[in-house]
């Protein structure tokens, strides 16, 4: 436990951690203390002078003098007072100076209801504006899909600029000009470049930075009804609010899990929503009539007996999906039976899940909040920033430890953030990044090393031959000599890779290294950052061998009469070529999908399923962590989820009885059952805040009736304000379930979750490890294949991007204005070895297919890699090659 | 940094007298300085301010392509430098006159007459603060204590300190000023 101290505060004795600030500790104690530019994860800066208190040197000291309590540490004995008149006095005249500047737009501003600002002027008590003079306007930019700028707003608290520029390492976003003529933004309009841009949204105290797709759909807080909420956008599983008002998904919020994503979301994860709204939903069951050549529409009870009726003569596979919830999985897997049942994921991704799944009770897997305790660190094989976007964050937070230990040993706290900025200046724990090209973490890199797969392989096998033997130096090379002695030297190494590079070989000797650095070192860790959000899910139920590939195998061996293809678009991984004809051969294809995507289009059947937003589900993350999300809607039209729909083929009718079956069936899973043991409360939980305004009246222009709100028999959340509202959920143990949504008595901006943080951190809630027990099992086969470092031609190699790669991201239009055009990407020598220019076309062959993409000659692209684009990647396969004609260089 | 609205009606490029900057590339003499500014700090963004000082010398101010172009040579993106550019008054990021005035305007001048002064400034010259001549010869930027109030009220001008100044002496200094304004170009 961490040390207590005890202060007074107004002549009442608190005990609070020792280390921390006065603000921070008023906070934990409910204490409605006032500030603008501290922030729980950027520290303090001590600039706004809104925390100010009266601080007693003792029981003596009258006077007292004035301190800010952000940069004031809590000592044992201290005496301070909050309510003493020229403290109060003091933080009101600061805030009606702030005030000056700043417009009378509430009404119009989309901050209000959700501001910290009015929060803090109320809790202030400036109340009543005195100021005659004229407001200093200032010019707004176009900062890019994803952002509002209204610049005029501005109280100059710095938060935007430290969370950019110092948090996440951006460099085109700054603070320009002087006093009152201060002005943040990009020296030029413009994008913002950083994938954590979204943040400043809820970074900024007030309507500087707003959610621009909001904007087009603006509601109140008060208005939104909102849930708690797993991203689905990639495996790290960021926990998220979810808020909707009349049956559309109106925006994303973070939800505070100390484990996971604490305060923040990379911008996919924010945007990346609008598939739930989008036209391309499903609405009803649809049947395809040949003879007629139409579609018809069925209802519930007939599309499902349809299913049934075909299931029933027999012949039937199956295809799980990487983006569904475990339970609709575990359905399908159930009613289908092992040997019938094909993960939504290639067979290399498959063979990679396995060997992590099958490693990863010997392995320490880390979570987001270790990774940025970790002191040096190791990644392989891909650009986290594109692929698991919210580690990449983590990471960077990781390399600043070096800085922060230094600044520790001249008694500087860690959140004297501007104190420890100057002191540690670039010192930074090792980090080293091993990819084919640049990634997005390159500047905080201690050695950036671009290698093609086949000698990343044989480096990372130097490494692991350092690691037993460190004395070996003078057989390995000088990168491995530096990776290997950074890592036996650091207290908390760390090695974190993923699946999206495709090379189980790479994997497996991460796998290898880790365990030895685990043998070594019992704080080392590792991180694998899987496809999609439930990667992991498939990885634990299916076997291996039983990916995407096998099932083409299996229709080209033997098509079977009924296809059960769920929430998984084949055209991904699979050319037009050789699906159309693969699945002409199917007699009945059925597809539960939520969009109307190219595989649902070749469907007989098509049953329209939920979004992630409409219903509830088990998301586990690449660190084996399995996560509860709550509808935010009740499903509308004919949509349910595939649980349901399934439900008389599999035997389980409700979401805790496939959970059920599960955790009897797979021992990795066996956690599950301390969801189910969770007995519920005597009382409902609302999703809608008590002042829910026109709730009457958002249907008036339809129907003047007021309908009975829609029943949630899933879980104890109402789709209504009755029940417990969110301000006092998290006050109540006996509560199960994340609060839905972040208010505080006189907060009613998202920033009152910073009274929560102490009990957040040791919060129930934030998921269920399944590899939390550490087995000593001998690991499985991992030898490397020789063969594999040996090969010297071309490698053609993924090119992850954040916005590009995940299915249902693409359907948000921010993020696909974000999206880069595909191009085959290589370093100039490598052009000239192949003679294309830049812009001229470069032809690949794989699985089947072929296709031109132009080349772009880019800096930081090793020799003998070509890159192409993860989408393409995908669809040509592993083994692709280069159909151009190669004039090489001999 | 969107730019400001300007008082100055006269725009880049009508005056060849001020230099447009509008592209930019770095001469060999800019480049030499500025390579020695960076010898001499750990971090390339220390040195900053001088380059943007050299800059300044050589092109009178400090246009967006003269950050691009400094940028690109330094490794320092063009936010920071604009962020420092922006934050200190003497490095102009508006096309200035020739001279530049910087009257005092702080608290011991003011008591000594520099109101009256800056006053029979903006009269002769017909401009306000922080605007510049149509003939480009001049620009008006009062600037708090130059740190001679023993002899306010006071002006700074071509790198020279005016003292003891008063409403007859105005006429003869800007005379003075603007003769070797013209020398100069």
């Amino acid at each position: 436990m961490t040390d207590k101290v005890t202060i007074h505060i107004d002549g009442v004795a608190h005990e609070v951690q020792a280390g921390i600030n006065l603000l921070q500790a008023c906070l934990n104690l409910q204490i409605d203390m006032p500030y603008f530019c501290w922030h729980p994860a950027m520290g303090s800066a001590g600039s706004c002078r809104q925390c100010a208190v009266m601080h007693y040197q003792n029981a003596e000291d009258t006077r007292g003098r004035l301190v800010m309590s952000c940069m004031t540490p809590v000592m044992d004995g201290m005496i301070v007072s909050m309510a003493n008149e020229k403290a109060v006095g003091f933080r009101a005249t600061a805030i009606e100076a702030i005030m000056t500047n700043h417009p009378h737009d509430c009404p119009v501003c989309e901050e209000g209801g959700d501001c910290h600002l009015q929060d803090m002027t109320l809790i202030s008590g400036h109340i009543k504006r005195q100021y005659p003079g004229t407001k200093r306007t200032h010019l707004n930019q176009q900062l890019g899909p994803f952002l509002n700028h209204e610049m005029n707003r501005c109280i100059g608290c710095y938060r935007c600029v430290r969370f950019y520029k110092d948090y996440c390492g951006g460099d085109d976003f700054n603070v320009f000009s002087s006093r009152n003529r201060i002005y943040f933004g990009r020296a030029e309009s413009g994008t913002l470049e950083n994938e954590f841009a979204g943040n400043l949204a809820e970074v900024c105290p007030t309507g500087v930075f707003t959610d621009k797709p909001f904007s087009l759909k603006f509601s109140r807080k008060w208005d939104l009804a909102t849930s708690p909420t797993v991203c689905t956008n990639c495996s790290v599983g960021c926990n998220t609010y979810t808020a909707e008002r009349g049956g559309v998904l109106r925006k994303i919020n973070n939800r505070h899990n100390a484990d996971v994503n604490a305060h923040f979301l990379c911008d996919r994860g924010r945007y990346g929503y609008e598939h739930v709204n989008h036209n391309d939903r499903l609405e009803k069951p649809w049947k395809r009539n040949n003879e007629q050549q139409k579609v018809e529409v069925l209802n519930a009870s007939s599309a499902a007996k349809q299913v049934t009726d075909w299931f029933s003569q027999g012949d039937t596979v199956a295809v799980g999906s990487a983006r569904s919830a475990l339970e609709n999985n575990a359905a399908l897997l159930k009613l289908a039976g092992k040997g019938n049942f094909y993960a939504g994921v290639t067979d290399v991704e498959l063979e990679q899940l396995n060997l992590l799944t099958q490693a990863a009770h010997n392995l320490s897997l880390l979570s987001l909040t270790n990774i940025e305790k970790c002191d040096a660190l190791l990644m392989v094989g891909e650009d986290v920033t594109h692929t698991a976007p919210r580690l990449a964050l983590a990471i960077r937070q990781m390399t600043r430890n070096a800085g922060l230990d230094k600044a520790a040993k001249f008694g500087i706290k860690p959140w004297q953030d501007e104190a420890v900025r100057n002191i540690a200046q670039d010192t930074r724990s090792p980090f080293y990044a091993l990819n084919t090209h640049a990634t997005r973490l390159a500047d905080v890199a201690k050695q950036n090393i671009y290698l093609p797969p086949a000698r990343q392989l044989s480096l990372l096998l130097e490494v692991e031959a350092l690691l037993s033997f460190p004395d070996d130096k003078d057989i390995a090379s000088k990168e491995a000599v530096a990776i290997a002695e950074d890592l036996l030297a650091a207290k908390k190494p760390a090695l974190v890779t993923g699946t999206n590079g495709a090379n189980p070989q790479i994997l497996a000797a991460c796998i290898r290294i880790s365990t030895l650095l685990a043998q070594k070192n019992e704080n080392s860790g590792f991180y694998c950052a899987t496809g999609q959000a439930n990667t992991m899910a498939l990885g634990i139920l299916s076997d291996s061998n039983q990916g995407l590939d096998a099932l083409i195998k299996r229709l080209e061996d033997k098509a079977p009469k009924t296809l059960i293809v769920m929430e998984t678009d084949l055209y991904r991984y699979f050319s037009d070529d050789v699906l159309d004809t693969l699945l002409d051969k199917v007699t009945n294809i059925v597809v539960l999908d939520q969009l109307l995507t190219r595989t649902a289009q070749m469907a007989d059947l098509v049953l329209p399923t939920t979004s992630y937003a409409e219903s509830h589900g088990c998301w586990i993350n690449a660190e084996g962590r399995l996560q509860q999300s709550f509808a935010t809607m009740a499903a509308i039209k004919a949509r349910l989820p595939a649980v349901q729909w399934l439900q008389s083929l599999s035997g389980c009718h409700t979401n805790e009885q496939v959970l059920a079956w599960c955790a009897q069936t797979y021992s990795e899973l066996a956690p599950v059952q301390q969801l189910l043991e969770t007995s519920g409360s005597d009382f409902v939980i609302a999703r809608q805040p008590l002042r829910s305004t026109g709730r009457t009246a958002i249907n008036a222009g339809i129907d003047v009736k007021e309908y009975p709100p829609a029943q949630d028999l899933g879980s104890q959340l109402e789709f209504s304000m009755e029940g417990v509202p969110a301000f006092r959920q998290h006050q109540l143990k006996e509560f199960t379930s994340p609060p839905t949504g972040v208010w505080s008595p006189k907060w009613n901006s998202s920033q009152g979750i910073n009274k929560q943080l102490e009990s957040n951190d040791s919060s129930n809630n934030n998921g269920i490890l399944l590899f939390a027990n550490k087995t000593t099992d001998a690991s499985s086969n991992l030898e490397t294949d020789k063969s594999a470092i040996s090969s010297d031609g071309l490698s053609i190699c993924p090119n992850h991007h954040i916005y590009a790669d995940d299915e249902l991201a693409t359907y948000s239009t921010s993020i696909q204005q974000l999206i880069p055009t595909a191009t085959a990407t290589m370093c100039q020598a490598q052009a000239d070895s192949l003679g294309v220019k830049n812009g001229e076309p470069v032809a690949f062959k794989g699985k089947g297919h072929s296709l031109e993409l132009p080349c772009a000659i880019m800096p930081d692209v090793c020799e003998g890699v070509v890159l192409v684009p993860m989408q393409q990647f995908r669809q040509l396969g592993n083994k692709a090659t280069l159909t151009t004609a190669v004039r090489s260089a001999s | 940094m969107p730019e400001l609205i300007q008082p100055n009606k006269n725009k880049p490029g009508q005056h060849p007298i001020i230099p447009t900057n509008e592209t930019v590339e770095l001469s060999e003499s800019e480049i030499k300085q500025i390579n020695d500014a960076l010898h001499h700090v750990p971090f390339a963004s220390g040195a900053s301010i001088d380059a943007l000082k050299i800059i300044q010398q050589h092109r009178g101010w400090v246009s967006d392509a003269c950050l691009k172009a400094l940028s690109d040579h330094m490794k320092v993106s063009t936010a920071d430098l604009d962020a420092v550019a922006t934050f200190y008054n003497l490095i102009f990021r508006q096309p200035v006159g020739k001279v530049v005035l910087h009257p005092c305007d702080g608290i011991s001048c003011d008591l000594m007459g520099g109101k009256k002064i800056r006053k029979c400034l903006s009269k002769k010259l017909g401009i306000g603060n922080g605007q510049t001549t149509a003939d480009d010869q001049f620009t008006l930027i009062p600037l708090p204590c130059l740190g001679a109030c023993d002899k306010a009220p006071v002006m700074i001008a071509s790198e020279k300190l005016f003292e003891l100044m008063d409403e007859n002496s105005v006429a003869n200094i800007l005379k003075d000023l603007s003769s070797k304004a013209g020398d100069k170009s």
